[in-house]
């Protein structure tokens, strides 16, 4: 089976833009820098402890490449949950796993728990709770004694509107500088990226992307329904359980790496299955490679727009997301 | 002489008999004793929902009109014997309704239908802007002093803090000397990096203290700022307002410290490298009430410590 043409170009296409986007993101930023002195920077031909080596290397280089990891990873489990669920609006946020990393964030802001040494407390509370939210879905919807779709997606549901009411109470009872630690945290931002965490994410993303990827062709049969699947051989049971846990880590990582990015998992995937087709052996790398460039271009947006204010990324992911999916949803009825 | 006994009895029982009545009477129409009616003609009951406004009717002697006060209130410690009608955004309107005040003090910011609710309830809203400006700060109080009947003790605040700020002022100039304004970062500790804009009365305090604050060029008033921004700006000192200061005391400096020892770009300033660190309680600097002269004197305080006298002036970019 070799890929069409158009996926090829398909792919090739979202290469490039990740690229060029890459390098504009790198030469573009709140403070200005001449490309040469980026150059410079990046070549280790200034010193170190000079603000534009600070600049690109601390600030701008993690920056993208926490993008770069974070949209890759919310697209792959977006494709994933919309393959799992035979629902194009299915989103990595489905089961509740953003309420879970969002109260978690909001309660290591509220306690003022002091920043750990690669990911941050809030962070790590952010995962500890998406973790917890996962547990509890798939715990409670085996307690159920049914193991359909259906009934996790509800289980997912109510949780998550549980977790959000929490959250809600607990942010009703900040002021000051700490209620505007946690709204601008739950809108998503990826200030402050480290080294640290983007190797996490990255390790995370391949492992992910990896296991989804192998499972292409399982993805592709269970989208005819299982008891078909079951039938052509497909190991049901085992492929949704790897596939669900897979998409819930990516979505757990990237989330607590740059809180609720908005939008971008649901979009991605589908735009991308809009233009090349629903086979998951290409749609899933250039799903990633797409997510990546987004959320680079994205973040690129949030600190230049109103520099040196920011916005918080998932406003823009959801300002720039919604009309690109729209004008492609035009496009596809008329083609 | 029997007849004149009876008639005694009956007139000392008359009386007694009344003034339970009238005791009675009175407790049934309020719990408040009826002397907080009778002290002062001008006396009003009031119910502020804002935590500035309290502090500021506190300042100008009206402390005593206060009857609640809302949920986040905690200064000054008076306060916290005052009943509570809950948040800003959702007061127990039935609370407020209950304790018959004369007048509630509220924000724009609260919601619409809270004070349509409150006018609708026959009580008279105050509403008051938010203070975005020094000017507007010593605005309300006189607006406070009117309302609470107490215009001559506002004008005295309003003096009081008029010259504590510019003694601050004038001090912070002498202390500079001819080097320029310090560059003060404030705001929080970790990314997303939220400040406060050029706009506010936090940037003008920081001023009257000798900074130039990170965030004056911005328009908005509580931006995020970029990492980038801060590293460019690279700020002398860091001042991070910290809720509950004094109950927190050294443990507060020292997670200050380790927060910003990993803040990315933050870190990398000059006012990390040196430790140049102040913390001001979040209250008396955030809140737009008449604690803000004492800010300014701790930060010009703070910022003295740290660049000593006018022997060693603040370096400067804008020196340079």
């Amino acid at each position: 089976m070799s890929l069409s043409r158009r996926t090829l170009w398909t792919a090739v296409a979202s290469l490039a833009a990740l690229v060029a986007v890459g390098l504009i993101a790198l030469s573009l930023g709140a403070e200005t820098i001449a490309p040469a002195k980026v150059i410079a920077a990046l070549a280790h031909r200034i010193p170190a402890a000079d603000q534009a080596a600070i600049i690109i290397w601390q600030l701008r280089l993690p920056r993208i490449a926490l993008a770069l990891f974070v949209g890759a990873a919310l697209a792959l489990a977006g494709a994933v949950m919309q393959a799992y669920f035979r629902n194009p609006l299915a989103d990595p946020y489905i089961l509740g796993i953003s309420s879970g990393a969002a109260l978690g964030a909001v309660i290591a802001l509220s306690l003022n728990l002091a920043a750990g040494a690669s990911f941050g407390a809030v962070q790590a509370l952010a995962f500890v709770g998406a973790i917890a939210v996962m547990a509890a879905v798939f715990g409670i919807t085996r307690a159920t004694g049914r193991r359909d779709t259906l009934t996790l997606l509800l289980v997912g549901i109510a949780l998550g509107v549980l977790l959000n009411s929490v959250t809600s109470f607990v942010m009703s009872r900040s002021t000051g500088g700490l209620l505007a630690n946690q709204f601008f945290w739950l809108m998503g931002s990826l200030a402050s990226a480290k080294w640290q965490s983007v190797w996490i994410l990255c390790v995370v993303t391949l492992v992910g992307g990896a296991a989804s990827l192998v499972l292409s062709r399982e993805l592709d049969i269970l989208l005819m329904g299982d008891e078909e699947a079951q039938h052509l051989g497909v190991s049901v049971g085992r492929v949704r359980a790897v596939a669900i846990i897979a998409a819930s880590l990516l979505t757990s990582v990237a989330v607590a790496a740059a809180g609720v990015v908005a939008f971008i998992g649901l979009i991605v995937p589908h735009i991308v299955r809009l233009v090349i087709g629903p086979s998951h052996r290409a749609l899933l790398p250039i799903a990633a490679v797409a997510g990546a460039a987004f959320l680079i271009l994205a973040d690129l947006v949030a600190r230049t727009a109103l520099a040196p204010a920011e916005i918080p990324i998932g406003i823009v992911t959801s300002l720039i997301g919604a009309p690109v999916f729209l004008v492609v949803l035009l496009r596809g009825r008329r083609a | 002489m029997n007849r004149n006994r009876t008639t005694a009895i009956v007139v000392a029982a008359v009386i007694v008999a009344a003034l339970a009545v009238g005791a009675w009477l009175l407790n049934l129409k309020g719990g408040a004793p009826p002397t907080v009616r009778t002290a002062s003609p001008a006396s009003v009951r009031v119910v502020s929902l804002a935590p500035n406004l309290t502090e500021m009717a506190f300042a100008v002697g009206g402390g005593g009109d206060i009857v609640g006060v809302s949920d986040f209130d905690n200064y000054p410690p008076a306060v916290r014997q005052l009943a509570r009608v809950g948040g800003f955004i959702n007061p127990s309107l039935e609370k407020i309704v209950a304790m018959r005040p004369d007048i509630v003090l509220i924000h724009k910011g609260n919601p619409l239908d809270v004070i349509d609710k409150l006018k609708g309830a026959g009580i008279r809203v105050e509403v008051f802007d938010d203070e975005r400006s020094l000017t507007d700060i010593l605005t309300s109080i006189r607006r406070l002093g009117d309302l609470l009947n107490k215009q001559a003790e506002a004008t005295k605040e309003v003096e009081s803090i008029r010259a504590a700020l510019t003694m601050v002022r004038v001090a912070a100039d002498k202390a500079r000397g001819a080097g320029g304004r310090v560059r003060v970062y404030f705001g929080g500790t970790s990314p997303p990096y939220w400040t406060a804009g050029g706009r506010t009365f936090i940037d003008e305090v920081i001023q009257v203290a000798g900074g130039r604050n990170v965030g004056y060029k911005i328009t908005q008033d509580w931006p995020t700022i970029s990492p980038e921004a801060i590293v460019a700006f690279d700020p002398q000192a860091i001042i991070i307002p910290v809720k509950d200061l004094a109950a927190k005391g050294d443990s507060a400096l020292a997670k200050a410290r380790l927060d910003i020892s990993q803040a990315p770009g933050l870190k990398d300033t000059d006012a990390a490298r040196n430790g140049r660190i102040l913390l001001v309680d979040e209250d008396v600097i955030e809140r737009p009430g008449p604690r803000i002269a004492e800010a300014a004197r701790t930060i010009a305080d703070g910022l003295a410590k740290m660049f000593g006298a006018k022997t060693s002036p603040a370096p400067s970019k804008e020196a340079e």
